[in-house]
């Protein structure tokens, strides 16, 4: 693993608790699939997009932007059948689904859903 | 008392005179310096207005652009808006840092637009036009944003040409 993508997993795991902990916020993006966390000292931005149109295996891409849009650094799980890529599908794949349930608002849609159904909302 | 005393005895109000001497200097030289960036930091504010102009110009182009369901010319507008942004950003840094409202919606909105870039080259392996409306909407709420900030520093700039009596 080379020093950079060392610092992407290591990028990939902090922004795993940091989104658990509710100290960074995702948004969609007009990609397919496709969400933005713009990070909150203006340093720049990481997109995790899951890529499944092109491949008969679903893999995952994070993008590194600079704080105007410029892609610095990728990171994927994956490139095609028969290769694997930089990052571990399994980290990749945590981030993608926490970064979907905070940018479409799930987690609450779904306690919306129980509460008007009578069951009682829950985490 | 000697010759030599009298030395000592004139020279107290002469190093005293020299001191308030020294003092003032620094003061005006400290004034001209002050003089000097404020006239830079007017100067940062009119490139930037520049700038802002260019923006709004931009976002208009988008809507057109995404109206007539044009993959190339949206990509190149948003693109242009990339540049443009990431040149303010430049600027505003130097001066108010990147952790403003402004560089914060200005930075996503050309965040937004360089994944909204991807997604219209992604088409071109298919699809219909994928109208670009997160990058858009970011773009939108940059450009009220710039439209508050720009006519706050005009002012500034204004008021500092009136202070120095109307010059520039």
């Amino acid at each position: 693993m080379s020093g950079s993508t060392g610092k992407l997993g290591r990028l990939a795991s902090e922004l795993i608790a940091a989104t658990q902990q509710g100290r960074v916020s995702w948004q969609p993006t007009d990609l397919e699939d496709s969400f933005l966390c713009s990070l909150p000292g203006g340093t720049g931005a990481v997109t995790i997009t899951r890529n499944s149109s092109h491949s008969m295996l679903e893999y995952f891409r994070m993008d590194v932007l600079n704080p105007s849009g410029t892609v610095i650094d990728t990171a994927s799980s994956g490139v095609d059948l028969f290769t694997t890529g930089d990052l571990p599908n399994p980290l990749l794949s945590e981030l993608h689904d926490l970064a979907r349930r905070d940018a479409l608002n799930v987690d609450s849609l779904l306690d919306s859903m129980l509460d008007e159904l009578g069951g009682g909302g829950g985490s | 008392m000697l010759w030599a005393d009298w030395f000592t005895v004139t020279g107290v109000p002469l190093t005293a005179l020299g001191v308030v001497l020294t003092y003032r200097e620094a003061a005006r030289a400290r004034t001209a310096s002050e003089a000097v960036l404020e006239a830079e930091r007017e100067i940062a504010i009119k490139q930037t207005l520049i700038v802002v102009s260019r923006l709004h110009r931009l976002a208009e182009q988008l809507d057109d652009a995404v109206m007539g369901r044009d993959a190339s010319w949206t990509n190149r507008v948003l693109t242009a808006w990339r540049v443009e942004a990431g040149y303010l950003l430049g600027l505003l840094s130097l001066h108010e840092g990147l952790s403003t409202e402004l560089s914060k919606r200005l930075s996503r909105s050309a965040q937004l637009a360089g994944v909204a870039s991807l997604a219209l080259v992604d088409r071109s392996t298919g699809g219909s036009f994928p109208i670009p409306a997160k990058a858009r909407q970011a773009i939108q709420e940059a450009c009220q944003q710039l439209a508050t900030w720009s006519g706050t520093s005009a002012g500034r700039v204004d008021v500092a040409q009136i202070e120095r009596g109307g010059a520039g």
